[in-house]
């Protein structure tokens, strides 16, 4: 798996590319809190944008969970846009609408929790 | 449509999990399954074969071996895993709280969630030594 990063309206994007499964899951979650960790005071939030994600394991779901708890200690925005079909089915059937903003396009991910 | 079947034998160790899962997407491919059905099963299978290699030996254990058998036919597909590791019923697992608030919300608990709602049919039994879990999906026509 790969993950792209880039930034837009005082926001931070971050792609992954490929399977996220327990395997890969791991060092995902450590690129992100390391993001995390790096925010500086302009940023107001993180986006993860899954419109290149393939697959979507219950071992990946956690480090959404894990990384939307970071953002909210680090008291920044978090929210999950671009699902495919296979991977939005993982995130409701664990009802992650429920703990987290899960939006349809980056744009709409900005204005939900880009602040402005 | 005939009943088309495949069987993988291995290890149940984490460099497996490749394995398993080229099986799975090769085999089901070649029966035309769609990926969106194919993709069920591969989370399936993840969050099974993953149990197999967490809870499967004992502290100084051999690492269970592992079969899959995948069984495909015009109505519905199958799949099933044994494994020689500890006993271990996947189903007696809790399901998480799903509407635990973000602070709440459990970490583990999420993959036996994942079989139940994505299968129409699990099953666990012992079988002598062997832990046998059954996977059945009704093929949309």
């Amino acid at each position: 798996m790969e993950t792209r990063y880039d930034s837009q309206d005082g926001c931070t994007f971050v792609s992954p590319h490929g399977r996220l499964d327990f395997s890969s899951a791991t060092p995902f979650q450590k690129e992100i809190d390391e993001v995390i960790a790096n925010t500086d005071e302009g940023t107001k939030a993180l986006i993860i944008d899954c419109a290149a994600l393939e697959y979507v394991s219950s071992a990946g779901l956690r480090a959404f969970l894990t990384s939307a708890r970071a953002a909210g200690k680090k008291g920044i925005g978090f929210a999950v846009c671009g699902l495919a079909d296979t991977v939005k089915e993982a995130f409701e059937i664990s009802n992650f609408g429920a703990v987290m903003k899960i939006v349809e396009t980056r744009d709409d991910a900005v204005r939900e929790v880009g602040g402005a | 449509m005939s009943t088309q079947r495949f069987t993988l034998e291995t290890v149940a160790t984490e460099d497996n999990f490749e394995r398993v899962f080229t099986f799975l997407q090769t085999h089901g491919q070649e029966c035309g399954l769609e990926q969106a059905l194919l993709s069920k099963f591969e989370l399936v299978c993840e969050e099974l074969f993953v149990n197999v290699v967490t809870h499967g030996s004992g502290p100084a254990g051999p690492e269970p071996s592992f079969a899959l058998h995948l069984e495909v036919d015009a109505n519905r597909v199958s799949m099933t895993l044994e494994d020689d590791g500890l006993a271990f019923n996947p189903l007696e697992h809790e399901v998480q709280d799903l509407d635990a608030s973000l602070e709440d919300r459990q970490i583990g608990g999420l993959g036996i969630h994942f079989i139940r709602e994505l299968m129409d049919d699990v099953r666990y039994e012992r079988v002598g030594r062997i832990n046998r879990v059954t996977l059945i999906k009704r093929r949309s026509v």
